[in-house]
């Protein structure tokens, strides 16, 4: 019995020791330099919508908090914005929620692969995780970007990687090098770093490809103003 | 003993391993991580661009190796040319090939047509690379192209340099009819930068006097 007991807190007490260290590996598009600063008044006047759409890879809730921090986005840089995640069979291509929005995102996310080894797995866990169990996925982020009359004027593909370490060993050196040699822009960390530095990409990625299309759509207008789609009336002309 | 040297074995055999993965890690830092350009790829594709690394798939159900992660290495690391440059000339080629194929489609092809093009950017070298990008691909296309840029004179530069883009364009683009400095069958490309928060570009045409925004 005593044995027993030994055996479950060693085993308690190795689980305790493991660590997870996440690598975050910007694949396509996230990676490149912006000109675009996130702390300024890029989108003065602008009303844009924000539709993050659900799928079997995107949680409505998820799409819900992918929206919320998109409108903190905008928001902080002088737009008016809404959002919305169509539901229930609703179409992106439904009645916009905003009146008149000078801009219409609709963020969609995908899986694209995932990769783990069951017998890693298990090897990991017979040897109280001395052998690193490692997984990765990958996912994509497409952004779509039109105007209010429905014009398209940015598409985008944003792919992510993550690699999950988790087992003592890899926690053990990585935290030796991060204290000893890494910089501070270097160091790895546990899963916060991957999570910050993705979003940092991501946000400022998104920005700087809805400041495109607004300048597109400046330009494509011969830089007028923009005004409320012309609606036909009753008595045959338009308002 | 012989476990513990197997387990050290087997963990330093998935050390090594991590060695060729593109993502940060023990072997490689954050910065050469993202100085790579990466793609994901089905396993089909990967074998035919990298068929040494990468097997066949299997004829009839699935394989380990389903997708791959190809990289290569960056041409100019991060940093090393300005981002609004960086962002610009690394789609250039792209870019000005969708811009001329627009401004092909506006130019009615009734008539030899005679091209001249400049391009608007803050830096001179890097419109320079512009301007001779857009002119080698009209030629490319069987065009006839000028090497002559359009110039007028110093003081409608002057005027045309405190106007927004919105009028100095079209302004400028009356003047080069006005003057005889483009005639009926000439039109003019301009490629340009309008913010100095893009780092895409944007084009215009003359033709016959009349200024039209293609992008």
């Amino acid at each position: 019995m005593p044995n027993r007991f030994t055996s479950a807190f060693a085993v308690a007490a190795a689980l305790g020791l493991t660590g997870c260290v996440t690598v975050y590996q910007p694949l396509v598009s996230l990676q490149r330099p912006t000109t675009v600063d996130t702390q300024t008044t890029n989108f003065a006047g602008q009303r844009i919508l924000v539709r993050c759409v659900p799928s079997e890879d995107l949680g409505p809730e998820d799409a819900q908090t992918l929206c919320r921090k998109v409108r903190s986005l905008f928001t902080n840089q002088g737009a008016e914005v809404e959002v919305e995640v169509p539901r229930g069979g609703s179409t992106v291509n439904d009645v916009a929620a905003m009146a008149n929005p000078s801009l219409i995102v609709d963020l969609r996310a995908r899986l694209l692969g995932t990769k783990s080894s069951n017998l890693l797995a298990i090897l990991s866990v017979w040897t109280l995780t001395l052998v690193p169990n490692v997984g990765e996925f990958t996912f994509a982020q497409d952004i779509t970007i039109r105007d209010g009359n429905g014009f398209q004027l940015a598409n985008e593909t944003m792919e992510a990687r993550f690699v999950h370490y988790f087992g003592f060993g890899v926690w053990a050196v990585n935290g030796v090098l991060d204290f000893l040699v890494r910089s501070e822009e270097e160091k790895l960390g546990g899963g916060d770093v991957a999570k910050k530095d993705f979003s940092r990409d991501f946000y400022r990625q998104l920005s700087q490809v809805a400041f495109h299309a607004s300048m597109r759509a400046l330009v494509m207008r011969n830089f007028e103003e923009a005004t409320a789609p012309k609606t036909p009336s009753p008595s045959g002309s338009t308002e | 003993m012989e476990t513990i040297i197997f387990l050290m074995v087997l963990s330093l055999s998935i050390f090594i391993e991590s060695t060729n993965d593109p993502s940060a890690g023990i072997f490689r830092d954050r910065e050469d991580a993202r100085n790579l350009d990466c793609t994901r790829l089905g396993q089909a594709e990967a074998h035919a661009r990298y068929p040494a690394e990468v097997p066949a798939p299997p004829a009839r159900g699935t394989s380990v190796v389903t997708n791959a992660v190809a990289c290569s290495r960056r041409f100019m690391r991060n940093g090393e040319r300005p981002p609004r440059d960086e962002l610009v000339l690394s789609s250039l080629r792209q870019t000005v090939g969708e811009l001329v194929q627009t401004a092909r489609t506006v130019v009615p092809a009734v008539a030899p047509i005679t091209w001249h093009v400049d391009a608007f950017y803050p830096n001179q070298h890097v419109a320079a690379k512009i301007s001779v990008a857009a002119k080698t691909e009209l030629a490319e296309r069987g065009l006839q192209v000028s090497d002559r840029v359009p110039l007028l004179a110093a003081g409608d530069i002057a005027v045309l340099g405190r106007m927004p883009p919105r009028e100095a364009y079209s302004v400028a683009c009356a003047r080069y009819f006005a003057e005889n400095i483009l005639a009926d069958d000439h039109v003019f490309l301009g490629l340009m930068i309008v913010d100095a928060r893009e780092g895409q570009l944007h084009a215009g045409l003359c033709v016959r006097g009349q200024w039209k925004w293609l992008r």
